[in-house]
């Protein structure tokens, strides 16, 4: 009944296919593959998105200040 | 000659009082027994009207503004509004402070619908230095956001019912999918037409008295020399903005599709008496206006007998009449004579709301890109999402032809709009309760619905389970809120959180290769944005 992309939020509906997710808005990225930037402006589009898990973007720290602290309070 | 402030006319009085803030009145009122009675009603319907802008529909308030001032209770209705905007306030400040639970409180939100419309604008500015200001802004418009696609599927909705739905508002609710904190809802929009039928009339004056003929003409001669001509230089014909009326109407370009334009004209002939309606001649829409029965389109009395006359306008193109028989010529040149009379007639909302939704589709699916995507406007990806999405809302509650060909249609929609609630706009899990699960009993997509529905609500109830840093645990290096680029694919992205190890499912790790990786599946993964 439901397509992979329905059942998965790591594949999305192309048309009439469901494709991979290479370009979708969540991603889940090995710690190899990470490379810190610290920024002084994260950017129009993070700072549009973010505010969905952050409170504000904090220029000292050039990091963003959690709102998930219910599931991460470490961070 | 005044000696105290009670000598001064009560109009004086007003105007100075009008400078008192609301909270100060029950001070004010002790003063005397006239401060007393000159304050109700007038300036508590001041305040109402001054403070807040939006209001429900339910509670009439334009017609309460033009009544009796006395008819209203404006004292109780400012307290009461005043404790909405409080709970609101309140609301809104608990959804920002815990992840879970929120859906029953955004619920709340926006069950109120545009009573809470004033207090989510006011959360939506906050200002840059407010300590949690990316959270208030985002929560606010996603909140906005789905009280606004709540009014756009009630019109639908009131179509399915058949209950009668002016053009404007049946198309128009497509302009609330991407309003945001901007003008052009569907009251702005009715205001707007009746505001350009005003500025015919001084520039017609005796346009009541014409012939329907002529005040047809008078209609579409009046659109094209007001700028509504077609779509505009700078537009592509196919480009998403040309499908919505309210665009067209407050945009200077005043850019539009044949469909647009051909509602535009039914608006504003019927705001003159005119039975004026799109019509679906193929290829481009146009529009018919019928005299009416016993009268010919000149005005000239027949017997009731008389089924009355036909004419057809293409605003798009030109303000002159085309005839009947042109009609009939033209669909004769496009070799589609089989279909009688049949594309002469009226349309109904329902099937321009549905063309109008395919050509939005369309346009989408015309970029290059499929959504989702990105581009270099955020907003504006945003905003052909929600477009798109939206549509789909359309089809799936105005789904047309025999029950075979609904049940297929539904068939075909339903998944994508459940993908879409569950990772994109869970806000709108109302919407699909009580819009979509009645329309699909009996179908056996309404278990799975209803499934995904309860398994939504359940997730969202469930407090979350913290995932603490321990000593023990394979070091997580990384932190929430961290911003880096990606050494491979190069994008850049925000951690919003981490496993200790790779926690996807087999299929998913064996596509990524994710154990040819140095480090392979035992190092911290991250999720990110």
């Amino acid at each position: 009944m439901y397509c992979k992309c329905a059942l998965s939020p790591y594949y999305v509906k192309n048309t009439d296919r469901c494709t991979r997710v290479e370009d979708s808005s969540t991603r889940y990225v090995a710690e190899e593959n990470i490379q810190l930037t610290r920024p002084d402006y994260p950017g129009h589009a993070l700072l549009t998105l973010a505010g969905k898990y952050f409170k504000r973007w904090d220029s000292t720290s050039h990091s963003f200040i959690s709102n998930v602290k219910d599931e991460y309070p470490d961070d | 000659m005044a000696k105290t402030i009670e000598d001064l006319p009560t109009e004086i009085i007003h105007q100075i009082l009008e400078y008192v803030t609301p909270t100060t009145i029950p001070a004010v009122q002790l003063v005397s027994r006239q401060f007393s009675t000159i304050i109700q009603p007038l300036l508590w319907r001041h305040y109402c009207q001054v403070k807040y802008r939006y209001w429900s529909a339910s509670r009439s308030i334009e017609a309460k503004y033009l009544d009796e001032v006395v008819k209203t209770d404006w004292k109780a209705l400012y307290i009461e509004r005043y404790r909405l905007e409080c709970d609101v306030d309140r609301e809104i400040n608990s959804i920002l402070s815990s992840q879970s639970g929120r859906l029953e409180k955004v619920q709340s939100i926006t069950a109120r619908g545009y009573d809470a419309k004033d207090a989510l604008l006011r959360h939506l500015k906050a200002s840059d230095d407010a300590a949690d200001v990316l959270a208030r802004r985002y929560h606010s418009d996603a909140i906005l956001g789905s009280m606004h696609r709540r009014e756009a599927v009630q019109q639908w909705a009131d179509l399915r019912e058949n209950n009668p739905v002016p053009w404007e508002r049946a198309l128009g609710a497509f302009d609330m999918l991407t309003l945001h904190d901007g003008p052009g809802d569907l009251d702005d929009i009715a205001h707007k037409l009746d505001e350009l039928i005003s500025r015919l009339r001084l520039e017609c004056p005796g346009i009541e008295g014409l012939s329907p003929r002529r005040r047809a003409v008078a209609v579409a001669s009046f659109m094209r020399r007001s700028g509504f001509d077609g779509v505009s230089d700078e537009r592509d014909y196919y480009d998403m903005r040309n499908s919505f009326i309210g665009k067209a109407l407050f945009a200077d370009d005043h850019s539009t599709l044949p469909l647009i334009s051909a509602v535009i004209f039914s608006a504003l002939a019927q705001r003159l008496g005119l039975d004026a309606h799109p019509c679906g001649f193929p290829f481009h829409v146009h529009a018919v206006v019928k005299s009416g029965s016993g009268m010919t389109l000149d005005g000239y009395a027949r017997p009731e007998s008389f089924e009355g006359e036909l004419m057809f306008v293409d605003p798009h193109r030109s303000e002159e009449e085309i005839t009947l028989p042109e009609m009939r010529q033209k669909l004769l040149t496009l070799r589609l004579s089989n279909e009688n009379d049949s594309v002469l007639v009226p349309s109904v909302p329902a099937d321009m709301v549905r063309r109008t939704s395919r050509n939005i589709i369309t346009a989408i699916q015309r970029l290059s890109r499929p959504p989702p995507y990105r581009t270099a406007d955020i907003s504006e990806s945003g905003d052909m999402d929600s477009a798109f999405y939206g549509a789909l809302w359309a089809l799936l509650i105005l789904p047309e032809g025999d029950l075979v060909s609904r049940a297929e249609q539904l068939r075909r929609y339903v998944p994508y709009i459940m993908q879409n609630v569950e990772l994109k706009y869970p806000w709108d899990l109302g919407l699909v309760e009580e819009f979509l699960l009645p329309s699909l009993v009996g179908t056996d997509l309404h278990g799975t619905v209803r499934e995904t529905v309860r398994t939504i609500r359940a997730g969202d109830a469930m407090p979350k389970q913290p995932k603490r840093r321990t000593a023990t645990e394979n070091r997580v290096y990384f932190k929430v809120g961290q911003v880096f680029q990606h050494r491979r694919y190069s994008y850049t992205a925000v951690i919003i959180g981490w496993d200790a190890e790779c926690l996807a499912d087999e299929e998913w790790i064996s596509h990524m290769n994710v154990d040819s990786l140095s480090k392979g599946r035992y190092q911290s993964f991250y999720h990110v944005l």
